[in-house]
């Protein structure tokens, strides 16, 4: 029951993590403005632990083919969450655009090909965001590993609803905001405000095992 | 105020210009049919960068350079106006819109190339208003030029006219001067005619055209006083052919020529002065013959005094390019006339 509760806590925290901004069809980045820093391959932890208490491991792997990582998100030992994780650079700044990918490696090379899951445990699996869409953060490297400047999806979705930023969305039957802005005028919007106090709503660091 | 004025009023037709720019840019900008305040403040900054444009264009760069011929200038710093046009539009996005409106939050939302469409089209649009403007500016200018042409025209055809009065008195007083001399019992009559001629004159001849009967008919009394004064009675001979009913013609077109050749030619039973008026369909023929003077020497060189240079510049205003007029003198010293003109 103690190992339900963990995971249980710790999804719930993922989805938090991963819904810290508001989901948008299309991907922050574009050809022009991917970038791929070796640094990152490898194993990784949230130092800070604000989002999750326990071992967590983020493993990074570079892509076949692309610039581009593959991230999966071990906790407690288990599998957790498994995105493929894009930096993107922005003038000066670098950002990461989140993009989910199945539990599941594919099987045999083919990406279409998922090997059963099992989703056990009181169906803990569906309360996972399966929802497509990209989400972004802040990254600032440092010395230690690099932080995490999570957009504040609240402060975001009021603005949008009070019609006070410009940008093109849709606003579904739930009252969410999606964003449906061209990539471009998301790496605009990003590179403008992503500075503001308002839009950072929290920091997680992050250090290298 | 007339809807004229109201038409030509330089702040109104810019207002309903940038009026509807507003109108379409809003509805071409807005994300929702709904309208926000939102969509409001953007098409607004939008403009910023359209306005700036399109005043450095007309107010600077078409007087400067454009009005003055000097095109390469012209066309170099429109080049550079739509350079700074962009660059103001992404300016105006990047911080204008902040510091004007911080509780709201844009971008620019085009590439340089769209934003360069935008202020292409405006820059094209506005100076085609300006062309047209003018063009209805420089019509307008060459109405009132030719309305005051026109009556620069008239007023000169009324000083020639009025020469022809004095003139024409001047010569009748003579004869009835000498008629009245002599005591002669024909002078009540002379006066009679003259009398006519110069109601005629003052009363019928006020209007641009005359119906060619009167005119015969002032010809007419014109060569009675001529024959009263002369002692022999063949030295006029008068012919009129054609139909002369609903033909109009300027009026004294024909009285210079015939006191030209009463006053300096013989006019007798040998020498007769013949005067001939041929009224065809759309032009009449007038022709007057006289032998000339011996002591006139000088006047057939010269075509004439005041009279013939009077209707030789009447008839260039009145049928320009529509009259023929010539004026010789033969191997046997007969000074003639012909004339032509359409009716």
């Amino acid at each position: 029951m103690k190992n339900l509760n963990i995971k249980f806590s710790i999804v719930v925290a993922l989805i938090c993590f991963l819904s810290s901004c508001i989901p948008s069809i299309h991907p922050l980045y574009t050809d022009d403005t991917l970038a791929f820093k070796q640094d990152l391959l490898g194993a990784w932890t949230e130092s800070t632990q604000s989002w999750v208490d326990g071992e967590n491991e983020w493993k990074f792997e570079q892509v076949k083919d692309g610039k581009g990582y593959t991230v999966e998100v071990v906790v407690e030992g288990e599998l957790i969450k498994r995105m493929s994780v894009h930096l993107v650079k922005l003038g000066k700044e670098y950002y990461f655009d989140f993009f989910p990918l199945p539990l599941a490696k594919p099987k045999d090379e083919d990406p279409f090909n998922f090997v059963e899951i099992d989703s056990n445990e009181e169906g803990l699996f569906f309360l996972a965001p399966t929802f497509p869409a990209h989400t972004f953060a802040k990254v600032v490297f440092n010395e230690k590993g690099f932080d995490l400047l999570h957009f504040n999806p609240d402060w975001l979705e009021k603005k949008f609803k009070e019609k006070k930023i410009r940008l093109k969305h849709e606003i579904n039957q739930q009252g969410t905001v999606i964003l449906t802005a061209p990539s471009k005028d998301l790496q605009k919007f990003v590179e403008k405000y992503a500075d503001d106090p308002a839009m950072i709503e929290m920091k997680t660091s992050f250090a290298k095992l | 105020m007339k809807l004229r004025e109201i038409i030509r009023n330089r702040f109104l037709q810019h207002l309903i210009f940038w009026g509807a720019s507003f109108v379409i840019l809003l509805r071409l900008f807005a994300y929702e049919e709904q309208l926000y305040a939102l969509d409001y403040i953007y098409t607004f900054l939008f403009h910023l960068s359209l306005l700036f444009v399109v005043y450095i264009n007309l107010r600077l760069l078409v007087p400067q350079f454009l009005e003055k011929s000097r095109y390469i200038t012209f066309i170099i710093s429109l080049i550079g106006l739509f350079w700074i046009g962009i660059l103001l539009n992404e300016l105006t996005f990047d911080r204008l819109s902040d510091w004007l409106f911080p509780d709201y939050y844009f971008i620019s939302y085009y590439t340089y190339f769209e934003i360069g469409q935008f202020i292409g089209s405006y820059l094209i649009v506005s100076m085609l208003f300006k062309f047209s403007k003018a063009w209805f500016e420089i019509n307008e200018k060459e109405q009132l030029i030719n309305k005051l042409a026109k009556e620069k025209t008239e007023a000169e055809l009324e000083g020639l006219k009025a020469q022809v009065q004095p003139h024409f008195l001047f010569n009748n007083l003579n004869s009835i001067y000498a008629l009245a001399i002599d005591q002669d019992e024909r002078t009540p009559d002379v006066i009679l005619a003259l009398s006519d001629n110069l109601r005629y004159i003052l009363y019928e001849c006020i209007q641009p055209k005359v119906p060619l009967s009167k005119e015969i008919e002032f010809v007419e009394r014109f060569l009675t006083l001529q024959k009263l004064r002369l002692a022999e009675e063949q030295a006029i001979q008068w012919h009129s052919i054609g139909y002369v009913e609903h033909k109009m013609l300027a009026p004294l077109l024909f009285l210079p020529f015939l006191e030209n050749a009463f006053k300096h030619g013989k006019a007798s039973t040998q020498y007769p002065v013949k005067i001939q008026l041929l009224v065809e369909d759309e032009k009449i023929r007038f022709s007057v013959q006289n032998q000339i003077r011996k002591k006139d020497d000088n006047l057939p060189q010269n075509e004439g005094g005041i009279g013939l240079s009077n209707i030789k510049k009447r008839l260039v205003i009145l049928y320009p390019e529509k009259h023929e007029l010539k004026i010789q003198e033969d191997n046997n010293n007969n000074f003639i006339v012909h004339l032509s003109i359409p009716v």
